[in-house]
Parts: C-alpha cells; sequence; structure tokens
C-alpha cells in the first residue's frame, strides 16, 4: 500500500450530486415557518457509487480481529461470531421501539431477563442491571451504588476508594467522577496487592476497593480472601472491574470471592464486536445487599392469574438512569446468543484456552523479552519490551509488529512494569498463529540488536509510516476545514 | 544544533571508596588513602551509551560540546567518539571547585542549551550555583552523596534520558539540589539540606486515560491538580494552622495557591490567608501556642525521599513533636514518586523517627482526589 | 459450539512447553473453595439450532412495520439506506479495537475525522468529539464540562422541563457524584423558556434546553444565548439532527454546546441501543471534552494521516469538580452516522426534514379534526416539527391498544409516564416512512377510539 492518499467526502463533493432519492411528499404541503430556516445544511454531496468505493477504500487501510491476530491486552479481542450480527439485525429485534408498551415486546424483555439470569449466575449475584453503556461506565455506576448504599445506611464519612497501582486507568476516573478520592495501592513483589497496604489503609472512611482480578499483570490475586476480608471488617465493599472476567467465567465467581458489585464488558468476555471503540455494554451485578440501588429499569418477570409476563421496572432504592432506554440492546442480543451457544463447559472451555494460550506465550517470549512476574498467568500478561542498549524501546517493538502483519499488544500499561507489552491472545487463536507471532516477536529482538534503526523507523509496511502526534495536539486540526491554532 | 556543556569533576566518589563519606575538601588526603579516581569511567561509560543511541536513531541530532580540558571532559568526549568539541577552559592537572566554576561560567558565555555533568552532589551544588535556576542540568552519578534530583539513577540511564529529552520525548521539570552536611556526616550526623532548585530532563507522570492510552502530563499541571486539592482542604478546615514545608513541590503548589512561597522556608497558612513567611523554629512554636488544630504539608526532597532530615532548624523534634505525627501532609508528583519509592525521616529524635517507621505507609497527595499509599524507610 | 480451534496434540504441546500435565494446574492459584462452579445455564445449542431460537424468540415480539408506527419520544423510525449496513459489516471496521495503533487504523480515523467535519457543519459549531454512548450522556458530560468551566463557581445547571424526561434523569444520576451541583427549572412541567430565564444567576452553570423540545415544538431561541451569556453561564442545547437538514443550527443561535442523539441517522432503533450521543461545542471548549477527538497530521514521509489526539486533556478536566471518564464510546455509530450523512447529502437531508415537517402537520391537522381531540393543546400557536402532542378523549393505553389490536399500528408515546398533568396526552411521531396511507388509516382508528 502507498499511503492514505484518499480524498475526504469533501473533497469528494461535487455541487448537484446525490446518492439517494426519496419520494415526493404524499401529503399536502404545509408552508414552512417564515423565519428559523436555514438555506444549506453544508453536507457533501456525492454517489452512491462514490460513497461505497469510498469507505471500502478506508475499511482497507483498517485492521480488525478478522484481519489478523490482535493480542490487544485487556480487550480481549477474540473472534466474534458471525451469526450473531446476522442475529442482531433480525427485524423483530433491530425494529423494536424502547417505548413500545412491554406486551408487545415480551420477546425482547425475555431475552434480556434471562441475560440478566445468567450474568447474575455467571458472575455469582443477586442481581444485573443491563443499562450501563459500557465498561467505564459500569465503574461510574458501581461506584454511585456504593455511595448510594453508604448514604442510605446514615454513614457520609466513607470518601475514600482504594485502587492498587496497577488498575485500569478508568478506575481513578471513575472514582472521581463518582465523587470519591482514589487512594492507590502498591503492589508487592509477586505482583499481588501489598497486603500490608491494605491493613494500614482500612478504616471507616474506606468506601470500598476496585480490584480487577486478575489483576492486569494477568496474576491471580494470591491474598484475594484477604483483602476481601479486610475491606469488609472495616465497611467498606468489594467492586470488582470485569474486565478481565475472560479469564474467570467459569472459573471461579467473583460474587463467591466476596464481591458486591462488578461490572461485565459484553464486547470483551462475551465477544459483542468492538465496533473500532464502540458500541460496548457494560451490565453491573451487585449481592443482595447492593442489589437495589442497581439503575433502572430492570427487567422483571411476574406470574399471575393472567399468565406469565415480563415488565421493566425500577429497583426500590435505584440510583436512577445510567442511559435512555434500556441498555445497547443490540449488544445484548449478541451475548445472549453467545452464551447460548456456549453453555457452562463451552465458558470454561474458553477461559482454560485463553490462559492456555497466553501461558504458551510466556514461555516462549521469556527468553528474548524480560517476564518480570514470570510465573503462571491468567489470560495475559505482561513483558518489558525495552532491550537494553539499543534504545529500542516497547513502541519500536509494537511499531514493528505491524510490519509482520500482527496488531502490537497494549504499550505502556500497567504504569508498573516499565516499557510493559500486555499481551492476550485470546482462546480463538491457534498455535500455528500463536508460533507465528512468537518468530516474529525473536525477530524483533534479534533485529534491535543488528539493526535497530530499522526498528526505531518501523513500521515500514503500512499505509502510513509513524504520525506526528505532537504536530496534531500543537495545531488541532480537528474537522476538515479548521485549520486554526490551538486555544 | 543542540550545544552541550559537559563537565567532570574528576574526584567525584573517591571518598566513598576509601571510608570518607564525600570527597569535599578531603581529596588529598583521600588520595592518600589510596582512591583512584573513578568519575572518567562513569561519565565515559555514560557518553559511550548516549554516542551508541545517537547511532541507532534513524535521525540523529548533530552536538556541540563545549567543555574543559583532559580529565575535565575533553578526554572523555574524545574516547567516546565525539567530533565536535570545544575547549572553553583548560584546568591544571589537579583541579579544584574554583574550575568548575570557571568551566560553567565560559558554558554560560559561549551560551548552551544543557550543561551535563559527572559528579555528586558537591558538584551539582557547584555548577547550580552558578548556572542558576533556569539552565537545564544532567548529573550522571559518580560521587559518593547523590541526593539531588538532577542525577540519572545510573550512567547508562542517565544517557537514556538525554537521548529523549533531545528527541523532544520528555520535557524538564523542577527538582532539589540538596547536600549532606559532609563534616557531620562523617561524625554520623545525617543532616541533609537544601540548597536551591535546579532544571532538569525528567520522566514525565505518565498517565492512563483510557486502556492502552498512556500520555504523559506536564509536572507543572499535576502540581496544579495537587494546589487544588490542598486548596479544597485548606478551605474545610477554617481556624487550622497549615505550615508549609520546603522544597520545589511545596514551592509550586504555595503558587498555585497565590502564596509567593520560598523554597526553602516555612510558610503559615490560616483561613486560606498567609499569616507567616520564612518563619524560624521560636516562631513557628508561638504560632503552635494559638493555633490547637495544625498541619504541616511536606513533599519528599531530592531524590532519596527524605520528608524530614537534621538539615532543616525550623523544623526541630519539639516543632515535629507538637505538631504531631498524625497531622503531617505529604504531597509529590507521581512522577517524583516513581523515583523515590520510599519515604525517609530522619528528625534527629529517635523515638519519632521510630513512630514514622512504624506506621508502615503513608498517603500522599498525588493529585486532585488522588492519593497513593506510600512506604516507609525502616 | 465454542470457536476454541486446538487440536487434542495441539494442546497437549502446548500443555508441555508450559510445564503442567492437566489444565487444571493453570488455575491453583483460585481458591479451591469456589473453583469450577456449576453454573447453572441451559446446555449449549449449535449454530443451527441458535438461529432458529433466536428467531422464535424474536417473534414473541409483535411485529413492528416501521411505516404503521407512531412512536417517537427520542427513538424514530427512518429511513437507513442500504449504503450504512454494507459499511457497518465491514469486518475491518466492526472487529476493530480504538484507534491506537493509527498505521493500521487509518480508514476508521479519516471516517471519524470526517463524522466530525460533518457534525460541526450540520450544527453549525467549531469542534466535535468522536461520540458518546448517547443523547442523554452526551448531554450529562455537556452539563459537567459547564460545571468544569465554572470551576467550582457556579453549581447549578438550569434544565428545561421541554426536555426529555430520559436525558434529565440520566443529567441527575451523572451529578450524584458531583459535589454541591443542583438541577432547577424542571419542577414545573409547565414552565417556558421565559420563566427559565428567571432562573439564571450568578450560581449558574448552564442553561439546557431541547430545540426542537421533547413535545417536537420549536423554542423561541432569539437572544437567548446573549441572556445566558450575560449571565456568565453556558447556553447547551439538545437537538434532533434530522430537524436541521431544515432548521437554522444551534450554533446560529449561540449555543456553546450542542449535544443530541444520532439514531435517527442511518441507526436501527433496536429496542433503544446502541445509540449515538453527538457532542459538539466551540474551540474555546475543546480541552474540557470528553471521548476521543481524531485530528489530521502528517506522517513520518509528509503525507496526511490522522491520529486520537489531546489525550492528555483528561488531567486538566479533572482538576476542577467536574471530570470523565469516557473509554469506549459509539464508534461504530458514529461510522453509521457519517455514512448516512454522506449518502444523503445536503438534498437528501433536506428531503427527509421537509417530509417529517409536512407529513406530521398533515397527519396533526386530520387528527385535530377529529371530535374530542386537541393538537399541541398547551402551545397551540408554537411552530413544531415532526412530533406533536395529541390530548385524547380516553386514556393513551386504551387508545393505543385499538391501535395495535384493529389496526396494527404502534400509537404514540403516553405523556402520562412522565407528568401526571399530561394524562390522556399522546407524544405522536410522523417520519419520511410513514405513507399518506398509513396516516389516514392513523386517523381512522383514532376516530373510532373516540366513539
Amino acid at each position: 500500500m502507498t499511503g492514505n492518499k484518499i480524498p475526504t467526502v469533501y473533497e469528494l463533493s461535487v455541487p448537484d450530486r446525490h446518492g439517494v432519492d426519496l419520494p415526493a411528499p404524499d401529503v399536502p404541503q404545509t408552508a414552512l415557518p417564515t423565519e428559523g430556516l436555514r438555506a444549506d445544511c453544508d453536507l457533501p454531496e456525492l454517489s452512491q457509487l462514490d460513497v461505497v468505493r469510498h469507505y471500502l477504500a478506508l475499511s482497507q487501510l483498517n485492521f480488525g480481529v478478522d484481519s489478523g491476530f490482535y493480542p490487544l491486552g485487556s480487550c480481549t479481542m477474540k473472534f466474534n461470531p458471525k451469526v450473531n450480527e446476522q442475529i442482531a439485525r433480525l427485524p423483530g429485534f433491530a425494529e423494536a421501539h424502547p417505548l413500545q408498551e412491554s406486551e408487545t415486546v415480551q420477546g425482547n424483555l425475555a431475552l434480556m431477563f434471562e441475560l440478566q439470569q445468567w450474568l447474575a449466575e455467571i458472575g455469582g449475584f443477586a442481581g444485573v442491571s443491563l443499562q450501563p453503556a459500557a465498561g467505564a461506565h459500569g465503574e461510574f455506576t458501581g461506584l454511585l451504588m456504593t455511595r448510594a448504599y453508604h448514604h442510605a445506611r446514615g454513614d457520609l464519612k466513607r470518601t475514600r476508594i482504594l485502587i492498587p497501582d496497577s488498575a485500569h486507568g478508568t478506575n481513578p476516573a471513575s472514582t472521581t467522577m463518582a465523587g470519591f478520592t482514589a487512594v492507590e495501592l502498591p503492589s508487592d513483589a509477586r505482583g499481588n496487592i501489598d497486603l500490608e497496604a491494605v491493613r494500614v489503609a482500612c478504616d471507616d472512611t474506606v468506601a470500598g476497593i476496585m480490584i480487577t482480578n486478575p489483576n492486569t499483570l494477568g496474576l491471580f490475586e494470591e491474598h484475594i480472601d484477604a483483602v476481601v476480608q479486610l475491606v469488609r471488617a472495616c465497611g467498606g465493599l468489594v467492586y470488582g472491574d470485569g474486565a478481565n472476567m475472560n479469564a474467570l467465567a467459569g472459573i471461579a465467581r467473583p460474587g463467591d470471592l466476596g464481591f458486591d458489585v462488578m461490572h461485565f464488558n459484553l464486547h470483551k468476555t462475551f465477544s459483542t464486536p468492538h465496533g473500532g471503540g464502540g458500541p460496548g455494554s457494560g451490565p453491573v451485578g451487585a449481592s443482595a445487599r447492593l442489589k437495589e440501588f442497581l439503575p433502572g429499569p430492570v427487567v422483571e418477570f411476574t406470574r399471575d392469574a393472567q399468565g406469565a409476563r415480563y415488565d421493566l421496572a425500577m429497583p426500590d432504592k435505584s440510583i436512577g438512569r445510567v442511559a435512555t432506554f434500556s441498555g445497547n440492546f443490540g449488544m445484548l442480543v449478541r451475548a445472549y446468543a453467545y452464551i447460548r451457544q456456549h453453555g457452562t463447559k463451552g465458558l470454561r472451555e474458553n477461559s482454560e484456552h485463553a490462559v492456555l494460550n497466553a501461558n504458551y506465550l510466556r514461555v516462549k517470549l521469556r527468553d528474548a523479552f524480560t517476564v518480570p512476574f514470570d510465573r503462571i498467568n491468567m489470560h495475559e500478561f505482561v513483558c518489558s519490551g525495552a532491550i537494553d542498549g539499543t534504545g529500542v524501546r516497547a513502541l519500536d517493538v509494537s511499531k514493528r509488529l505491524l510490519d509482520y502483519g500482527f496488531h502490537p499488544p497494549t504499550n505502556y500499561f500497567p504504569l508498573i512494569v516499565p516499557e510493559a507489552l500486555m499481551i492476550e491472545p485470546t482462546e480463538t487463536e491457534a498455535k500455528p498463529t500463536l508460533d507465528a507471532f512468537v518468530a516474529a516477536m525473536q525477530a524483533i529482538a534479534k533485529e534491535a540488536r543488528e539493526n535497530p534503526a530499522l526498528v526505531k523507523e518501523a513500521p515500514h509496511q503500512t499505509p502510513v509510516r509513524r504520525l506526528d502526534e505532537v504536530k496534531a495536539a500543537r495545531e488541532l486540526v480537528l474537522t476538515d476545514r479548521a485549520k486554526s491554532e490551538a486555544p | 544544533m543542540p550545544r552541550i556543556g559537559f563537565f567532570i569533576n574528576p574526584i567525584a566518589g573517591m571518598g566513598g571508596r576509601v571510608g570518607l563519606k564525600g570527597t569535599d575538601g578531603v581529596a588529598a588526603e583521600a588520595v592518600r588513602r589510596g582512591a583512584e579516581p573513578m568519575a572518567n569511567a562513569r561519565a565515559l561509560e555514560a557518553l559511550r551509551g548516549f554516542k551508541r543511541l545517537l547511532d541507532n536513531s534513524p535521525n540523529p541530532p548533530a552536538i556541540e560540546w563545549l567543555t574543559a580540558s583532559g580529565t575535565m571532559g575533553r578526554k572523555a568526549l574524545q574516547a567516546a567518539g565525539f567530533a565536535l568539541v570545544e575547549t572553553v577552559h583548560t584546568a591544571p592537572a589537579e583541579s579544584t571547585a574554583q574550575d568548575t566554576k570557571a568551566a560553567v561560567e565560559k558554558f554560560l558565555t559561549a551560551g548552551v542549551d544543557l550543561i551535563l555533568f559527572c559528579g555528586g552532589d558537591g558538584t551539582a551544588r557547584d555548577i547550580c550555583a552558578i548556572a542558576g535556576e533556569a539552565m537545564p542540568v544532567l548529573g550522571i552519578p559518580a560521587g559518593v552523596k547523590m541526593y539531588s534530583g538532577v542525577f540519572g539513577v545510573t550512567p547508562a540511564h542517565t544517557a537514556d534520558i538525554l537521548m529523549r529529552y533531545l528527541a523532544g520525548e520528555i520535557g524538564l521539570a523542577r527538582v532539589e539540589i540538596v547536600d549532606l552536611d559532609e563534616d557531620k556526616y562523617r561524625g554520623d550526623e545525617w543532616a541533609v539540606r537544601l540548597y536551591m532548585s535546579a532544571l532538569t530532563p525528567f520522566e514525565p507522570t505518565y498517565l492512563q486515560s483510557a486502556k492502552a492510552l498512556i500520555s504523559s502530563a506536564d509536572e507543572e499541571a499535576i502540581k496544579d491538580d495537587i494546589a487544588e486539592q490542598l486548596r479544597e482542604d485548606i478551605a474545610a478546615e477554617p481556624g487550622t494552622l497549615f505550615l508549609l514545608g520546603p522544597g520545589s513541590t511545596v514551592q509550586a503548589v504555595g503558587r498555585a495557591l497565590a502564596i509567593d512561597k520560598t523554597l526553602l522556608g516555612i510558610d503559615a497558612v490560616a483561613d486560606s490567608k498567609v499569616i507567616g513567611k520564612d518563619l524560624a523554629e521560636q516562631q513557628i512554636l508561638e504560632l503552635l501556642d494559638r493555633y490547637p488544630e495544625r498541619k504541616l504539608v511536606l513533599s519528599p526532597i531530592g531524590a532519596q525521599g527524605f520528608l524530614l532530615g537534621r538539615g532543616n532548624q525550623p523544623l526541630s523534634p519539639a516543632v515535629i513533636r507538637c505538631i504531631g505525627a498524625d497531622n503531617i501532609i505529604v504531597l509529590s508528583t507521581p512522577a517524583k514518586l516513581a523515583r523515590t519509592p520510599l519515604l525517609r525521616f530522619d528528625t534527629g529524635d529517635a523515638a519519632l523517627d521510630a513512630d514514622m517507621i512504624s506506621r508502615k505507609f503513608l498517603p500522599v497527595i498525588v493529585g486532585y482526589h488522588r492519593a497513593r499509599l506510600v512506604k516507609v524507610a525502616a | 459450539m465454542s470457536y476454541v480451534p486446538h487440536t487434542e496434540r495441539e494442546r497437549s504441546e502446548m500443555l508441555a512447553a508450559i510445564g503442567v500435565a492437566r489444565m487444571e494446574e493453570l488455575f491453583a492459584a483460585v481458591p479451591a473453595g469456589v473453583r469450577f462452579p456449576d453454573l447453572k445455564l441451559p446446555p449449549p445449542v449449535s449454530e443451527l439450532d441458535l438461529l432458529r431460537e433466536m428467531q422464535a424468540l424474536a417473534c414473541r415480539n409483535a411485529a413492528v412495520e416501521p411505516t404503521l408506527s407512531f412512536l417517537g419520544a427520542g427513538t424514530y423510525h427512518h429511513f437507513r439506506p442500504a449504503t450504512v449496513d454494507y459499511v457497518l459489516s465491514r469486518g475491518e471496521f466492526y472487529t476493530a479495537y480504538t484507534q491506537y495503533q493509527p498505521e493500521v487504523s487509518q480508514g476508521f480515523l479519516q471516517a471519524l475525522f470526517e463524522y466530525q467535519s460533518m457534525i460541526c457543519r450540520l450544527t453549525g459549531m467549531e469542534v466535535s468529539n468522536a461520540s458518546h454512548y448517547d443523547g442523554a450522556t452526551a448531554l450529562a458530560e455537556a452539563a459537567l464540562l459547564a460545571l468544569n468551566v465554572a470551576a467550582g463557581k457556579r453549581h447549578k445547571i438550569v434544565l428545561s422541563p421541554a426536555v426529555h424526561p430520559q436525558y434529565r434523569a440520566v443529567v441527575k444520576t451523572y451529578l450524584r457524584g458531583t459535589h454541591a451541583a443542583t438541577v432547577v427549572g424542571d419542577e414545573d412541567g409547565a414552565a417556558d423558556i421565559d420563566q427559565l430565564k428567571g432562573l439564571l444567576d450568578q450560581d449558574t452553570a448552564a442553561l439546557v434546553i431541547q430545540n426542537p423540545n421533547f413535545f417536537g415544538q420549536c423554542e423561541s431561541v432569539k437572544g437567548l444565548a446573549e441572556v445566558v451569556h450575560r449571565a456568565g453561564a453556558l447556553f447547551i442545547v439538545v437537538t434532533d439532527p434530522i430537524s436541521l437538514g431544515l432548521f437554522e443550527p444551534p450554533g446560529t443561535y449561540g449555543a456553546d454546546v450542542v449535544v443530541a442523539d444520532g439514531q435517527a441517522l442511518g441507526i436501527a432503533p433496536s429496542f433503544g441501543g446502541p445509540h449515538l450521543g453527538i457532542f459538539a461545542a466551540r474551540m474555546m471548549q475543546v480541552r474540557r471534552l470528553s471521548g476521543h477527538l481524531v485530528g489530521e497530521t502528517i506522517d513520518a514521509d509528509g503525507r496526511r494521516g490522522y491520529v486520537l489526539t489531546l489525550a492528555t486533556r483528561e488531567q486538566h478536566i479533572r482538576r476542577a469538580k467536574a471530570t470523565s471518564n469516557i473509554c469506549t464510546n459509539s464508534a461504530l455509530c458514529a461510522l453509521a452516522a457519517a455514512t448516512y450523512l454522506a449518502t444523503m447529502g445536503k438534498r437528501g437531508l433536506r428531503q427527509v426534514a421537509e417530509l417529517c415537517f409536512h407529513k406530521s402537520h398533515y397527519a396533526a391537522a386530520e387528527i385535530g379534526k377529529l371530535k374530542g381531540f386537541a393538537i399541541n393543546p398547551q402551545a397551540p400557536a408554537k411552530p413544531f416539527f415532526k412530533e406533536f402532542v395529541v390530548r385524547l378523549p380516553v386514556p393513551c393505553a386504551e387508545a393505543n391498544a385499538h391501535l395495535r389490536e384493529q389496526h396494527g399500528i404502534i400509537g404514540g408515546y403516553d405523556l402520562g409516564r412522565d407528568d401526571a398533568n399530561l394524562k390522556n396526552h399522546m407524544l405522536m411521531a410522523v417520519t419520511e416512512v410513514n405513507t399518506r396511507a398509513s396516516i389516514d388509516r392513523l386517523v381512522t382508528a383514532l376516530g373510532e377510539v373516540a366513539k
């Protein structure tokens, strides 16, 4: 490929060209208001073939799971089953209006009710709300519930949320957004939360702790029972970041580990496509004591003399709505289909193979790259991408991987490992793919020593080369005609 | 074309090898005890590493070096393979602190973008005293004491920092120049003293704003965040005395609070108003008499995590005891903490130090509504 | 059915490489007491059976014939050109993650850059982010932005009662976490713009209106921005993007932030989601915007390219009392909207808007002729766009049941659900997908209800 020379839709635009025809009005016309109208809405003018070729050309510059191996840590880039796309487009689902009377949408409500039940069963929770639109949205929701729980008990002094230093960056952001102070806890030498720090931190100002388990190093927290006990003993709640649930589904239930509230990322564990950055779906599960605080409405099932029916209802002490309607239903349909296709056995098999693949990559890569926590990991692991003395850094290794046809791992995260490369292969990748990736990584490590400039200048084979991010931030061209300076 | 002033204190580090705890003023004694100069070897290690990084870089900057003669710089630069080297100061074989000053003055007259030096805290002090607080300074560690914030962790790390700074990947941050009082140190007394602040290339605070998206934040912006938190805390506690301690972080936070805070002094704030500046021990004790509610705001000084050392006379053990260990508020940017995994206390009062150590962890304010638990060194 | 590709042989080779004998050994760190739970889930089904089962489930919903649906209130049946689903079905787009590796994401980045460009022109604003979850969360983030601009000195959001009730609910939920922020103005459902002006004071961070409002009516916005700005507050407008094919954009009448739900732009109703949050503002606020922004730049060879930019702005947001944590947003829906707008073009969107206008006015006029019915009784003089309020002589539920059971028509939204004063009032939406025949059928059916 020779570069991104694709014109923008405005550059393609030709006055008076059009892409679609609409019927003439079949009703008597009403005079338009005399003021408040615009002359022109300033959209581009293209033929339909222009549109199709434009977006097809753009798609060809893009890399998805369908294009190749995508070991982006903590993002669970697994196969998105095609049947789910077909199902979500069934008119009964796609054309349903969210404000229809419930008797006309019993199929949708039944689907949502069962998905609530299944997620509660998989996570070990008493109730689930499907409303949050993404993982971070679920975190915010869970923290508002935590706040509401303490306030409902008249306990207003709990202002701190404990967060391990390996946590996802959205955790502290969600914490501040929910009006708490984030208190970061150090990790111990084995990559666990420092238990002693938890002990010191726990007092009657702690509202709760946010735990990602397995953590972002891909390690199962070895002191999870003790941490949960300490936090609960001081009156705090335990929030689970479900981003890494792809290692746990069918293996252990966070509710059984003592978690009070957790979000699921349907776009990770349950295979709904990431869509280039959404839409996602972040349902929240809650223990018995937190269930009534869930955002709503949720779906309830009643059976009486008139028969059985599903309805939308607001939990008693609900924190309210966090989005319009009932969440990203189209994503719920796909997750439902995924769970239905797998069952208990399939979910466990997925987690097992996700863990198998990640451990296999760790042992295959540990000679070429430093693995700071070299023990049995779960669905992902972290190695250092820096090659000593060559100036080659994690980012360079990642860019060079693009030349080998692989999507890079997550870079520079978690922050506690300098030059981190976080690798999550997922269960849907076969051994030959993993072996090819290992070969590429080993080749890059060799190149870094023999010809570091080659690696530092990578990528060489992509539609564009390294982009000037400093220029982008300094000059801020955010629309096709804004060449304005940053304010 | 970047111009770098390069200077080696050839006798740095000699005292340590022969049990002298520093070389300031005792170089002759060190030589008598058989110390070998080591600074040139350290400097060469850093320069060779830097040269390798330049050679590996797709677009290496051409660097113009200004230096002093012989073992004070020129030899090492040539040994590392640098060509564009101009000697601006010629020193005698037995160089002194006067030569350091003369070389730095010539760097300034000729105009350099950064001073790279090899030495310890004493060298850093001598250089910064002339170079001032606005000239970027970076140290290759070769001394006995390296408590100042301008040093890389190792010679290789220093090379890496320099390379990334020249490539525009990292910026500058304000850090402290500190030194132990060597006379007292030799008498086993630990008197860390803060002298001034300096600008140095610094790994910034990395923020993970979303998964897989790390950005680095300007240290001054982070200090503004911390100031916002402190402003809120001060406003939330009317009638409480806030004593602002020494150091560049507290100074920056003071500036964000519109308090003209000095680097070294202790200022007092109550009800969001300044009620005392550059206070002496006695003045602080008098204020403590008047304010039953009091807090002491500190930040780690230099690169080793010292919160309280014996070098600070106004914050005497009597003052600290009176304030109470529970009332100490610690501030730091995450980047500074990244270099200081531990917090240290050496107040000169064993009971007080033991009390701090027994806490195991202290909360440190690292941003607006963000804190971090940091280990206290035993 | 599982999508795990491993053969038995590969599995053993891999376990051997790791140095464990059995799969179970990989989970030794999980407390034994909770390891390998027996989940109570239905047994798995094949792809073939799954499809059959899901089709059956979809059929448990009443079939919705968009031509016969008059339900709107924030989600609409509009025409969706075939190009949209064609683009959405490209695996290179929909199976990608956020564009953190720009070298292999130029396609999506350029599409989002073009989306930002088209949204700015459509709304008359200077900068648009690359999407939010939905219109309501975009509004909540706009309120947080206003509080952030006020830097802790202003705490009040004045919210028009004519903003979508669910949007108002979401704003209130979001502000639960923000210290000392209050929402006023929507307690009285009848409060009009002039009354809201009276609430603007030194403590007001923003005025929020919806235009056309929740009831489909156009608000009188002349001079409003000046009043809001004189009070030192921001002017936030919720809008319907389709209406912008015809009406002057909020940017023209002085809005500081424009938000909308973009579902109408080529996205299926899908029982309420996923939809698209549109968020546009002035360049002045660019460092306070939440969500991703795509910027144009050049690569190492000087060629044009695109990247996610201004990632560090989150730290500035955090400093004030308001903040945002958004990560995954609604990128694929933004791609759908971009494809829709590029396909429709300036002429197409104008046509759609005019069709909505004419058809809704025809429907309103015909229903208004029925005995016992009244159109927009609270504000008969206000212009409206594609939705209008109908006062019925019978309860809404009764009318809707009749429409559905006797005529297969999905009736309007029962406004009594949110406001007791609006019992027997229904909000009806008429768009280009409703034909004259379907409107006439609706009128006939409503006539029967009155008898």
